[in-house]
C-alpha cells in the first residue's frame, strides 16, 4: 500500500444527505497521485457533460500524498470541478493548514455532488463527515463565517467558506479560509452556492500526520529539498529572498519596467506611479505580518493594513495579482483603494483577477460609450470600482451582468473584444506582448487564461530554469509544455508553484519515493504531469472545447504594445501554437487517441 | 582594455581561454578579435549580424538583451563567448536557482568523481561548473551556474542535468 495517503475519500450526496466512504484505486493513486490530477480523474468519470452548477457537477475537494506532512511547502489544497466560467475542468489551490488538516480528519479528500435543498455546511472530523444546518450562515461573508464556525468548533477547526458571491452564483466565486488564503479562480465557490454548501469545516491533530515508508530516504528527501529551499542565495531563502521579503508583488516594478505590464484593460502595458503598490512599497508602509503556511519557511504572505474613508482595515494579502487587477488593470495606482478592493473581494468570496478584469472591462465600455448605464465607471474611479464590486456579489444592477464574468458581459453589450479572457477566463497580470510566452501559456492553459499553468516568466524574467529572451516566441511552446508538467505533478501532490524556485524532479522525486515506499524518477514525475494535463485537455475536448480553442484575445494579436520595453511588440500566437502542438503530438488542440493510449488515459487497441 | 573569455570550442580555436581585445563596444571587440583569429569569423558572424546560436555575455547579461552588438564597454569589461550550447564540441548553459552544492549532490548519486573544484568525471563525460553573477531584477537576485558538458557521452549526460536543473516556479 502507498504511503502518504490516508486511503479514505468520502462521497457526499447533499440532495439526499447520505455519505459514503472508500479507499482510492491504488492504480489511480500511481497514475494520478493526488490533489489536482486525482481529482481531475474523478471529474473525467462523472461525465464532460455535466451542468456546471447542476447538482450532476462533482465538486472535489483534495489533498495529496505530501499535505499533512513535514515536507516543505505542502500545505496546498486543491478544489477541482467542472468550471461556471469556462466549462471546462478547472482546479483552484488554496495555501494555509485546510489540506493538512483535512488529512489529520482523515481523508485524501472530498467528492461532494447533489444539491441540498436548505444552506448546509460539513463538518470533517475524526474519520467522518457529517453535515449540518447553515441557515444562519447564509448571507455573512467569509469573515463572519470563519468567526463563528471557529467559535463553534474550536480555534484548533479549520474553516473554508464561500460568501454571499457563491450563494448569487456569481461565476467567479471562490472559497476563503480562515487564513483569508483563496482557492481563487475558475468559480469553484459558485459550484458551491449552486449546492447550497457554505463552508467545510475540518478538524485534525497533527499527531494523525503520515509517516514516510522508507524513513531513512526520507531523512535524505527532506535534507536536500530544506537546504536547497533554504539556501541563502535562493530567492525562497526565509527572510533574504525576494520572494520572502516581498512576496509574489515583487514582480510589480520589473513587469512595468519591461512593458509587460496589462493596464487600462490592456490599452497600455505600463502605468504611472505603479511603485505605490507594488511589494517593496507595502513592505515598507503597509505591512504588519510575513505570514506564513503549513510547513512552509518562506513566509511570502503579506499581512497588511489599509486606510479607506477613516477606517483601518487589516487583511492578507497583497498579492501581485490582486493588486494588478485592482489596481493598475483599473487605471490606477492608490495604494489604500486597492488593498480595500482586495478586502472586499475576500470578504464577498470573489476571485481579485476576474473581479479586476470585470471592472476593467466596464471602464472601457463606459469610456467608449459601449454601456452606457447610470452605473458605468471610468479607469481611476475607485470609489465606483467599490461600489461595482459590491453589485457582482449581490448581483444589483450592471452587478448583474458582471457577475457572469467579462466575457459574457463584453459580449452582451455587442463587444466580444474588450474581454481579455481565453476559454472564458480573465488574463492575470503579465501582458503577452511583453511576455510572449505567457501568450502560448494563456492560450493553451486548460483552464482558461492562467499563469500558473506554466509560468514562463521564470524563465523569461528570472532565468529559471534558463534565461529566454521575453520578446522571442522560438521556443516558448516547448518551454511551455515543460513547465506545464512540471506544473501539473506539483499540483498533485499538492506543493506549493514557489517550490519550483528552489527544488525540481530530482527534489520531488525522492520526497515522494519516501512516502509512497517504492523508487520514483525524474522522468515519471514527467510524465504524471503529462498524463494530468492531457487528461485535461481530453476532458475539454469531450465538453465542446476542441479545435480552434486555443486562442489570445485580438487585442494583443492586433494592437501594439505601447510601453517602453516591449514597444511595437505584438503575440505570434500561430508560430508558438504550431511548435507547441508538435511538442505536444496533439492535433490543433485535441489530444489524439493514440497519445491518450501511450499515456495509459485510455486502454491499448486491441492488435 | 576588455577580456574576452572563450568557451569550449572556441577556446580551442583560439588556444587560450582568455584574451584581451580593444574596442568602445561588443561589436568592435568582436570584429577585433576575428582580425586576430580568422577561423573564429564564420563562428561567430552571419555578414553583420552576430549568429544567433552564438551567446556572448557581458558581466553574466546576454548581450541580446543589453543592446547588442553596440553595448558600449568600459576598459575592465569582461566578455564571456560560448559556442551553440547544442552540437559541436561541447554543452553549455547558465542554470538559474541552481546551486554549485545541490550539483554536486546530484553528480556523485550518479557516481560522478570530484576531479577538482568544479569538475566532475562522470562515465565517458566530464562536467565543469561555476557560479556566474546572479540575475539581477529589481529586488530579486537570482543564482546562477554555469555548467559545462564534454566527451562522448556529453549528450546523455546533458539531458539528465537539464531534467534534474528543470524549475518552474509561479
Amino acid at each position: 500500500m502507498l504511503g502518504g495517503y490516508a486511503h479514505k475519500l468520502a462521497r457526499i450526496d447533499l440532495s439526499s444527505g447520505q455519505v459514503e466512504y472508500f479507499a482510492p484505486d491504488p492504480k489511480d493513486l500511481e497514475m494520478y497521485v493526488g490533489g489536482r490530477g486525482l481529482g481531475v480523474k474523478y471529474v473525467y468519470e462523472n461525465g464532460p457533460k455535466v451542468d456546471p452548477l447542476g447538482p450532476e457537477n462533482l465538486l472535489c475537494i483534495m489533498n495529496g500524498p505530501l499535505s499533512g506532512t513535514r515536507a516543505k511547502m505542502s500545505g496546498r489544497l486543491a478544489v477541482v470541478t467542472k468550471s461556471p466560467l469556462t466549462g471546462t475542468v478547472t482546479d483552484s489551490h488554496m495555501g494555509g493548514w485546510t489540506a493538512a488538516k483535512l488529512k489529520w480528519a482523515g481523508f485524501d479528500g472530498l467528492l461532494i455532488k447533489g444539491a441540498s435543498e436548505k444552506p448546509v455546511y460539513l463538518l470533517v472530523k475524526d474519520g467522518e463527515v457529517s453535515i449540518h444546518d447553515a441557515s444562519d450562515l447564509w448571507g455573512k461573508t467569509t469573515h463572519e463565517v470563519h468567526r463563528i464556525l471557529r467559535e463553534r468548533h474550536g480555534e484548533e477547526a479549520d474553516v473554508m467558506a464561500i460568501g454571499p458571491a457563491g450563494e448569487n452564483l456569481v461565476r467567479f466565486a471562490n472559497w476563503i479560509n480562515n487564513d483569508e488564503r483563496a482557492a481563487g479562480r475558475g468559480g469553484t465557490g459558485a459550484v458551491a452556492g449552486s449546492k447550497r454548501l457554505k463552508a467545510i469545516v475540518m478538524v485534525g491533530k497533527q499527531g494523525s500526520m503520515p509517516q514516510p515508508k522508507d524513513p531513512e530516504l526520507w531523512r535524505e528527501a527532506d535534507r536536500l529539498a530544506s537546504a536547497a529551499i533554504n539556501d541563502p542565495k535562493n530567492v525562497t531563502a526565509p527572510k533574504k529572498g525576494g520572494l520572502s521579503l516581498y512576496g509574489t508583488n515583487v514582480l510589480m516594478n520589473i513587469t512595468n519596467v519591461m512593458g509587460a505590464l496589462p493596464t487600462y484593460n490592456a490599452q497600455h502595458t505600463c502605468i504611472e506611479g505603479v511603485e505605490k503598490i507594488s511589494g517593496e512599497y507595502i513592505r515598507e508602509h503597509r505591512l504588519i505580518q510575513d505570514n506564513t503556511c503549513h510547513a512552509c519557511p518562506v513566509a511570502c504572505k503579506k499581512m497588511v493594513e489599509v486606510h479607506v474613508n477613516g477606517k483601518t482595515i487589516r487583511f492578507e494579502s497583497y498579492e501581485y495579482e490582486s493588486a494588478w487587477a485592482l489596481g493598475a488593470h483599473a487605471g490606477h495606482t492608490d495604494t489604500d483603494w486597492t488593498g480595500y478592493a482586495i478586502y472586499l473581494c475576500n470578504a464577498y468570496g470573489m476571485d481579485t483577477i476576474e473581479a479586476g478584469n470585470a471592472i476593467a472591462v466596464l471602464m472601457e465600455a463606459t469610456e467608449k460609450g459601449y454601456y452606457q448605464g447610470e452605473d458605468g465607471i471610468r479607469f481611476g474611479d475607485k470609489e465606483g470600482e467599490a461600489r461595482v464590486l459590491e453589485a457582482i456579489a449581490f448581483r444589483r444592477g450592471v452587478g448583474e451582468m458582471l457577475a457572469e464574468g467579462p466575457a459574457r458581459f463584453a459580449k452582451a453589450i455587442g463587444h466580444p473584444e474588450i474581454a481579455l479572457e481565453v476559454k472564458g477566463q480573465s488574463i492575470p497580470a503579465y501582458d503577452p506582448r511583453g511576455l510572449k510566452g505567457m501568450g502560448i501559456a494563456y492560450a493553451t492553459s486548460n483552464r482558461g487564461a492562467c499563469h500558473l499553468r506554466a509560468y514562463t516568466p521564470a524563465s523569461e524574467i528570472l532565468g529559471v530554469p534558463y534565461k529566454t529572451d521575453p520578446l522571442a516566441w522560438q521556443g516558448k511552446g516547448e518551454l511551455t509544455k515543460l513547465f506545464q508538467d512540471l506544473s501539473a505533478f506539483t499540483d498533485s501532490l499538492d506543493l506549493c508553484k514557489f517550490s519550483q524556485f528552489a527544488e525540481g524532479p530530482e527534489e520531488y522525486a525522492k520526497q515522494l519515493a519516501a512516502y509512497w515506499g517504492r523508487p520514483v524518477t525524474p522522468e515519471e514525475i514527467l510524465r504524471i504531469g503529462e498524463r494530468v494535463y492531457n487528461l485535461e485537455r481530453h476532458y475539454n475536448n469531450l465538453a465542446g472545447w476542441a479545435e480552434g480553442s486555443d486562442y489570445l484575445p485580438q487585442r494583443f494579436l492586433q494592437e501594439p504594445s505601447d510601453c517602453a520595453g516591449s514597444k511595437g511588440q505584438l503575440t505570434e500566437l500561430d508560430l508558438m501554437l504550431e511548435e507547441y502542438y508538435r511538442a505536444r503530438g496533439w492535433e490543433r488542440g485535441v489530444v489524439p487517441p493514440a497519445k491518450l493510449q501511450e499515456l495509459g488515459i485510455l486502454p491499448q487497441a486491441a492488435d | 582594455m576588455p577580456k574576452v573569455n572563450l568557451y569550449a570550442t572556441f577556446r580551442d580555436l583560439v588556444g587560450a581561454s582568455q584574451v584581451q581585445v580593444e574596442g568602445p563596444t561588443v561589436g568592435e571587440v568582436l570584429r577585433n578579435l576575428v582580425a586576430r583569429y580568422p577561423t573564429l569569423g564564420a563562428e561567430l558572424f552571419e555578414g553583420e549580424e552576430l549568429l544567433e546560436r552564438v551567446s556572448v555575455f557581458l558581466e553574466g547579461r546576454d548581450v541580446r538583451y543589453l543592446e547588442g552588438l553596440s553595448t558600449p564597454l568600459g576598459e575592465e569589461a569582461t566578455l564571456d563567448l560560448f559556442p551553440p550550447v547544442a552540437g559541436g564540441g561541447g554543452l553549455i548553459r547558465d542554470f538559474g536557482a541552481m546551486s554549485p552544492w545541490l550539483l554536486e549532490e546530484y553528480l556523485r548519486s550518479w557516481g560522478g568523481k570530484k576531479e577538482a573544484e568544479g569538475v566532475f568525471r562522470l562515465p565517458g563525460a566530464r562536467v565543469r561548473f561555476c557560479e556566474v553573477p546572479p540575475l539581477r531584477v529589481g529586488s530579486l537576485r537570482i543564482p546562477r551556474l554555469r555548467v559545462e558538458v564534454e566527451g562522448e557521452a556529453a549528450e546523455a549526460w546533458w539531458g539528465r542535468i537539464a531534467l534534474a536543473a528543470s524549475r518552474g516556479g509561479g
